[in-house]
């Protein structure tokens, strides 16, 4: 990709964000004030959840509460992070249905490119900055030492689990394209990532492998918060990076063949 | 009474008719019991009781809320809002029939089709997961959780016509919906029992028609003895209370319709 | 080497054959059923630079599935097809850069932009030289008329004026062909004419080829010298318009003119001159016309599935 396609690249998705701004300003001014309430909501009754639990049990896997309370910080962030990019997906079954991504086919940048990343919400990308000081105060909380490398490798461990995302929503519109159903998978996709907001030994051996080598759900937060604990090697991310590389190839390979039969909106 | 019958059955079919929808939707429920499950066992499974609550509780009334879910919050009514949106409201508005009867038994055929198949996961998650399970046999009991799951089932029915009906002044349904469902999620007692909650903080949610969704019922399955013609009640008041603002939020929004769209 | 050189292309869709009533779809859950639709059976052709080429047939015919993959949307079940050399269904992004497609009633303009900000944007994509862009943008504008609604947002225009701004948008980035799926439909019979007579001007003054398809006979008739008439699948006739009446039809038409009104015949075309030659024996005829049948009649017959009338 040659570096004026990358310029172009850049120019278009500044104009898609630019202009989903300036149309939530236009019309949805209270829609946008709703969604953050809700947001930070669902935050909040997830920290509910963990202080009437592990406030009264007082260890969750071996994690106290200020422990937990950071690993849920954490994923907080990784999460809204890793998909602040990836909102097309949830509009891609409708430009499928209305055409739209017939013309995503045939413009020279990459129809991957228009059906994830097109819809950026400014929104996500001002609320995660709260985001990044929930995360300060509970780490501060768990009184472990906040060090620079410790703080770059958790920002090497949010690119890499931005990646293994990526892969999997491409897969999710893998399978949209074939199948046309998009909604529920995405909705399964995030039900399975919640399961990543608590430290992943809960779910027994086989559920903590599936979210730590199948998908990326262990790197958004229990594996950081290891890392900030002691508990985990920095070298073992280096078999992350690889997983990131597989699982991207892979999926890009799932999309192609996907599109074999694309049967395209009728005219 | 055959015309609504029809419907029902139309509905049913267009659930089928998308089977990977439906095997996600069906696989999603499971995982709403699943992450729970693991939270609790990991924190009880060894034993011991937080706020009353040993693991064999926690997990009976897990159980019962996925039930419950099923049973309740099963709804095509959610649809609404879209269908005012789109102009499609059109549609059924211009049939001979009562639009709330078309729409609740939409609701219905979707309650069967997610009980249907609750009867095919129950034996698995039996299997898997052993809770145990509380069988009320009690008269007096089962009649009043029968009642209250069927006032819970009205409530969310006109709780899903008050928001949908909003889409007869705005555009964006999706905000406020996104907002009822994360409250709901909290507030309902899907996630934890209500009662682990501090007094205060059930006292608020006793203010909202929330907990007589699932917790409620629930409760009263399980045997709240005296308190539960007093939760009736509450339930009732709730129904009356959100039936009445359903009527006269339809009735205002529909003057209201502009058909736009078709 | 030919623009597009299609060699038995064929589609074929699995379609799921539903069952009717709820214990049908009970049934189609646990056992569907899966039929095989044929949407193009067989279709070669070769077509040349700076050709305008339509594709006729009524709907379902296959036209527009053809179109689909000579740009590259839609992955042949068999046969070859190779455009400017490139295989379609690649879209490497020269390829891309080459072709334009426009679907009628489509939009692929930004909704809540000025027409204008699309027109950049292309630039941005198809990374069009600044001063080889402010010219073509200048041309196309001036050719189509749209200079004072370049800023006006795309959703405030009306359905004409956002026509117009869907063919600037396709042809800004000069593509050597261009392809038209059902152009016209939708538009009242003003912006049908200017549009025809937009994409015939500009198909005479720049290099490139115009492909089609449309079942609207007017557009055929204004636009093409050649047709590929489609039907079910298969090419039915390759050739020029003007041809295809005196190949499929055996009759032309005498029209009889006298004061108490006009009367038309079917005359077989080796027996016109003698049967001309017989009414005009009437002293009452006033005038007398000789025509082709017409060619909107020929075509029907030939969907209608008669060889020759």
């Amino acid at each position: 990709m040659k570096i004026q396609h990358l310029k172009a690249y850049v120019r278009v998705w500044l104009k898609l964000t630019i202009q989903q701004f300036q149309s939530q300003v236009a019309n949805a001014r209270g829609a946008a004030a709703l969604f953050i309430f809700g947001k930070l909501f669902r935050l909040a009754s997830a920290l509910l959840l963990v202080y009437v639990v592990v406030g009264k049990a007082k260890l969750i896997a071996g994690y106290s509460l200020n422990q937990a309370i950071f690993l849920l910080m954490l994923f907080n962030l990784t999460q809204t992070i890793s998909q602040l990019f990836l909102r097309g997906v949830y509009l891609f079954r409708q430009k499928v249905v209305d055409g739209t991504f017939d013309f995503y086919l045939l413009n020279p940048l990459s129809e991957l490119f228009y059906s994830l990343f097109s819809s950026t919400d400014p929104l996500d990308i001002i609320v995660s900055i709260p985001y990044f000081f929930l995360v300060g105060w509970a780490w501060v909380n768990t009184g472990y030492a906040m060090t620079l490398p410790v703080v770059l490798l958790l920002l090497v461990i949010i690119i890499l689990t931005t990646l293994m995302v990526t892969a999997w929503h491409i897969v999710i519109i893998a399978v949209g394209v074939r199948y046309l159903e998009v909604d529920n998978t995405v909705m399964l996709y995030r039900d399975l990532e919640r399961m990543g907001s608590f430290p992943v030994s809960i779910y027994g051996k086989f559920g903590e492998n599936l979210l730590t080598y199948f998908f990326p759900f262990a790197l958004m937060a229990t594996i950081p918060a290891q890392l900030v604990f002691g508990l985990f090697n920095p070298w073992f991310l280096l078999l992350f990076a690889l997983f990131a590389f597989i699982q991207l190839r892979l999926s890009l390979w799932f999309w192609h063949r996907s599109l074999l039969s694309y049967s395209s909106a009728s005219s | 009474m055959q015309k609504y019958f029809s419907i029902f059955q139309i509905t049913l079919q267009e659930i089928f008719t998308y089977r990977l929808n439906m095997i996600m939707w069906r696989v999603r429920q499971v995982f709403v019991f699943l992450i729970p499950f693991f939270i609790w066992k990991s924190v009880l499974g060894t034993g011991g009781e937080i706020y009353g609550y040993s693991f064999a509780a926690v997990m009976t009334y897990l159980f019962g809320t996925t039930i419950l879910r099923s049973l309740v919050m099963g709804s095509r009514t959610v649809d609404l809002g879209w269908m005012i949106n789109s102009g499609y409201l059109t549609i059924p508005l211009m049939r001979p029939l009562n639009t709330f009867g078309l729409f609740f038994v939409r609701d219905l055929a979707d309650k069967l089709f997610n009980l249907g198949f609750m009867f095919l996961e129950l034996p698995l998650i039996y299997f898997i997961f052993h809770p145990p399970i509380f069988l009320q046999f009690n008269p007096l009991q089962l009649f009043l959780a029968f009642s209250s799951v069927l006032f819970a089932i009205l409530i969310y029915f006109f709780i899903n016509v008050i928001f949908g009906s909003l889409a007869f002044w705005s555009r964006d349904v999706w905000a406020p919906r996104f907002l009822l469902m994360v409250i709901m999620e909290f507030a309902t007692g899907a996630m934890f029992p209500l009662d682990m909650l501090p007094q205060v903080w059930q006292r608020v949610l006793a203010f909202t028609p929330f907990p007589y969704l699932l917790f409620i019922p629930l409760k009263i399955y399980l045997g709240s003895g005296a308190s539960a013609p007093l939760q009736l009640l509450g339930s009732f008041v709730w129904l009356v209370i959100l039936g009445s603002l359903a009527k006269i939020i339809w009735n205002k929004g529909i003057k209201s319709y502009e058909a736009e769209g078709r | 080497m030919p623009t597009i050189l299609s060699q038995n292309l064929r589609k074929v869709y699995s379609v799921q054959k539903k069952r009717p009533g709820l214990s049908g779809s009970i049934r189609d859950l646990i056992s569907p059923i899966h039929e095989d639709k044929v949407a193009v059976k067989d279709v070669s052709f070769v077509i040349e630079e700076g050709e305008l080429v339509g594709f006729i047939g009524p709907n379902g015919a296959g036209k527009t599935t053809t179109l689909k993959m000579l740009s590259g949307l839609l992955y042949p079940t068999g046969g070859e097809v190779r455009v400017l050399g490139f295989d379609p269904w690649k879209r490497e992004h020269n390829f891309l850069k080459s072709i334009s497609l426009v679907m009628g009633q489509k939009n692929q303009l930004w909704w809540d932009l000025p027409a204008i900000e699309s027109f950049n944007l292309a630039k941005d994509i198809y990374g069009i030289d600044s001063k080889v862009y402010q010219k073509t943008l200048n041309k196309l504008v001036q050719m189509l008329d749209i200079g004072d609604v370049l800023n006006v947002q795309v959703r405030k225009l009306s359905l004409g004026q956002r026509m117009k701004a869907e063919l600037v948008a396709a042809l800004i980035h000069s593509p050597k062909i261009l392809f038209l799926d059902e152009p016209t439909i939708g538009l009242d019979v003003v912006m049908q004419q200017s549009m025809r007579v937009f994409l015939k001007e500009y198909n005479q003054t720049n290099p490139g080829s115009i492909i089609l398809t449309s079942h609207y006979m007017d557009d055929v008739k204004e636009l093409c010298k050649r047709v590929i008439i489609i039907d079910q699948g298969s090419i039915l006739y390759d050739g020029l318009l003007s041809e295809v009446i005196a190949r499929f039809s055996q009759h032309k038409i005498i029209e009889v003119i006298t004061p108490s009104g006009t009367t038309t015949h079917k005359v077989l075309r080796a027996k016109v001159a003698e049967k001309a030659a017989d009414l005009l024996k009437d002293p009452q005829v006033i005038d007398i016309n000789i025509k082709e049948v017409e060619i909107e009649d020929v075509i029907r017959r030939i969907f209608a599935g008669e060889k020759k009338d």
